[in-house]
């Protein structure tokens, strides 16, 4: 299974079940920046009640959920892994949680045409945010990756003064401006 | 909310992915991963392209082309950077 193909299928279902989703991670980076080679597609959710059960029953053709969240918590990271019963792709999906940011950059989602279907996605200056917010606290590679190639693609047109503002909040205004600064070679 | 708890989330959880990754990359042989690179390698131009589209509206098919190969350039050039 490719990315394209279980965005479709994962957005599919959540709009059929009334699910409100965008999809995060490598696909929203490359949907802004430069290709990733990647075999996970991750979305954030806003799960009603039984939801989730509903979803899981929606895709049990192709995906088999993982009976338990991995990891749970009452703030930000309660992550639903589905597994591909026939092959070795996963989706990710992340309950969205009370976080500022995390709200913000739901209630700023863009509907966008991907592969000749409408889906959600954040705003390119929240994919920016969320990377180095994540970079900054688990430093990896990838996600520095996934930065550059968006600022380097995007170049002006982005809202500067909001990735900053965030930022600043976050604390990984530094890595932004070593990005930056590290572009301006290329 | 509690950004110290917050960030040892992050932390947490970027583990738990990287550690299931890897996981899966294993279950791979060699030639799956060399033809899944390839299928992926399609897969993610034709989400560039979507991409190009959104941000270039009145782009022909043909501007949309020049966009992706300046794309993958750009690509090239951040992997080879020092």
């Amino acid at each position: 299974m490719t990315s394209e193909k279980a965005v479709k299928l994962v957005s599919k279902a959540c709009t059929d079940l009334g699910v409100p989703y965008m999809v995060v991670g490598s696909v929203s980076s490359m949907f802004y920046g430069v290709a990733r080679l990647t075999v996970d597609a991750d979305f954030v959710v806003e799960l009603g009640r039984d939801q989730l059960a509903a979803l899981a029953t929606r895709l049990e053709s192709r995906f088999r959920l993982q009976s338990q969240p991995k990891l749970e918590s009452v703030t930000f990271t309660t992550r639903y892994l589905f597994e591909e019963i026939e092959g070795d792709f996963a989706v990710e999906l992340f309950a969205l949680s009370e976080d500022d940011f995390d709200q913000e950059r739901f209630r700023r989602r863009v509907e966008v045409r991907f592969v000749n279907e409408k889906v959600w996605l954040p705003t390119p200056e929240d994919v920016i945010v969320m990377k180095l917010r994540w970079y900054h606290h688990a430093q990896r590679t990838k996600d520095r990756e996934d930065v550059s190639g968006i600022i380097a693609v995007r170049k002006s047109d982005l809202d500067w003064d909001y990735i900053h503002r965030w930022c600043e909040i976050h604390g990984s205004r530094e890595h932004l401006d070593a990005i930056r600064e590290s572009l301006k070679r290329l | 909310m509690d950004t110290a708890k917050i960030n040892d989330d992050i932390r947490h959880l970027a583990d738990e992915i990287y550690w299931s990754r890897v996981e899966r990359a294993r279950r791979m042989s060699g030639t799956d991963k060399v033809r899944a690179g390839s299928m992926l390698f399609d897969s993610a131009c034709r989400i560039m392209r979507d991409g190009i589209r959104a941000q270039y509206p009145k782009a022909s098919e043909s501007e949309v082309e020049d966009f992706l190969k300046e794309r993958l350039k750009i690509q090239r050039m951040l992997e080879n950077q020092p």
